[in-house]
């Protein structure tokens, strides 16, 4: 194990973040399930950066000898599986959000007296 | 014969009172206001219409459906038809009698307005005339329909068939690119399909705010989200 400056750096970087994670936690801002997911990330990264040698299992199966290229694919990996999520997230939020302005503005029309008059007053046929 | 004419507008206060006066004469007149930031609600109001309001911009196949849910569910009114147009000016509304009288005739559940058939196609933009053909035959293609014109805003819907599909407007996956989407779920509900020609009168006022390939990427999304789609074929009468 060697210590630099950017390894301690990382690992205190990723201390700070999980007790952010903690706070908000306690603070019921975050899920718990999110909160799960990010502590075991920033986890992972505070301990490879303090044990690389702790990656070299996992390099093995991938078949990969650079480190460095190991971990950039991983974070890349990993961050394309989260804007995937977020994307698919955000859509089926999108799409909730539209139906309740939907359902709002035909709760508003039924209960608006002007066009409750309008529909019984102005019947047309056609001829 | 009840009437309901359904038109979706979003910052058309100017154009929208002689469009809605040219109508309520003989029809009764819906209009959803789609979040419009300027007297569009108060316009449609004072010129005769029943206004449903989206307090935000959705888009213009929500406001569609919203429209269309807001007719079947008027308690007090129950109508045949309804026909949809642009709030721009852009349709004719001397023309909605085609429509009917196409459905009436050849007792079709949907009529869609053909610019194709209309006269007036040779002078559209480019753009229409490259991509409305392509788009047109993949339609065509993915629902046995024959259309020439599958793009144009101006339908008429037949009340009884649209009361029997009305869970397919709750599941629609791109309601902001409808024409695909509805044709594709109108076709697998066995609803028939025909055409009248028409022809595009200028807009009244401003510009039309479809971006080409926004557009254009929003209609092949909606299609594929539509063939993927695992509720595709259970709404069938």
């Amino acid at each position: 194990m060697k210590l630099t400056t950017m390894t301690i750096l990382i690992a205190v970087f990723s201390a700070v973040q999980i007790f952010r994670i903690i706070v908000r936690i306690r603070q019921e801002k975050i899920g718990l399930r999110s909160a799960l997911m990010w502590i075991f990330i920033w986890l992972t990264i505070g301990f490879a950066s303090i044990f690389p040698s702790f990656m070299d299992y996992f390099m093995q199966i991938a078949q990969m000898v650079d480190r460095m290229i190991f971990i950039l694919l991983l974070a890349v990996f990993i961050l394309f599986a989260l804007v995937f999520t977020l994307t698919w997230k955000l859509e089926k939020l999108q799409r909730d959000h539209a139906k309740m302005i939907q359902e709002l503005a035909l709760l508003r029309s039924r209960s608006d007296p002007d066009d409750t008059e309008k529909r019984t007053s102005t019947a047309k046929s056609f001829p | 014969m009840d009437i309901a004419i359904l038109t979706a507008a979003l910052n058309e206060e100017v154009s929208l009172p002689p469009l809605i006066r040219e109508l309520s004469r003989r029809y009764d007149v819906y209009v959803v206001d789609d979040g419009s930031s300027d007297g569009t609600e108060q316009a449609a109001r004072s010129s005769g219409a029943m206004v449903i309001r989206h307090s935000l911009n959705l888009g213009q196949g929500y406001a569609m459906i919203t429209g269309i849910k807001a007719i079947l569910s008027a308690s007090c009114r129950s109508f045949d038809y309804i026909v949809y147009l642009d709030a721009d000016g852009q349709h004719d509304p001397s023309e909605v009698p085609l429509f009917i009288r196409k459905a009436e005739d050849e007792g079709l559940d949907v009529v869609v307005g053909s610019r194709v058939l209309g006269s007036d196609y040779k002078d559209s933009p480019l753009f229409r005339r490259m991509f409305l053909p392509l788009f047109t035959a993949v339609i065509n293609r993915l629902t046995g329909y024959q259309l020439t014109d599958a793009m144009c805003g101006f339908r008429l819907f037949r009340v009884s068939s649209l009361r029997k599909i009305l869970p397919v407007f709750d599941h629609m996956l791109e309601p902001q690119y409808l024409a695909s989407e509805m044709f594709i779920r109108f076709a697998k509900a066995g609803l028939s399909v025909g055409e009248v020609p028409v022809r595009l009168r200028p807009r009244l006022h401003g510009a039309s705010r479809k971006g080409l390939f926004r557009y254009g990427y929003g209609i092949i999304r909606a299609i594929i989200l539509t063939l993927s789609d695992r509720n595709y074929r259970v709404y069938t009468r």
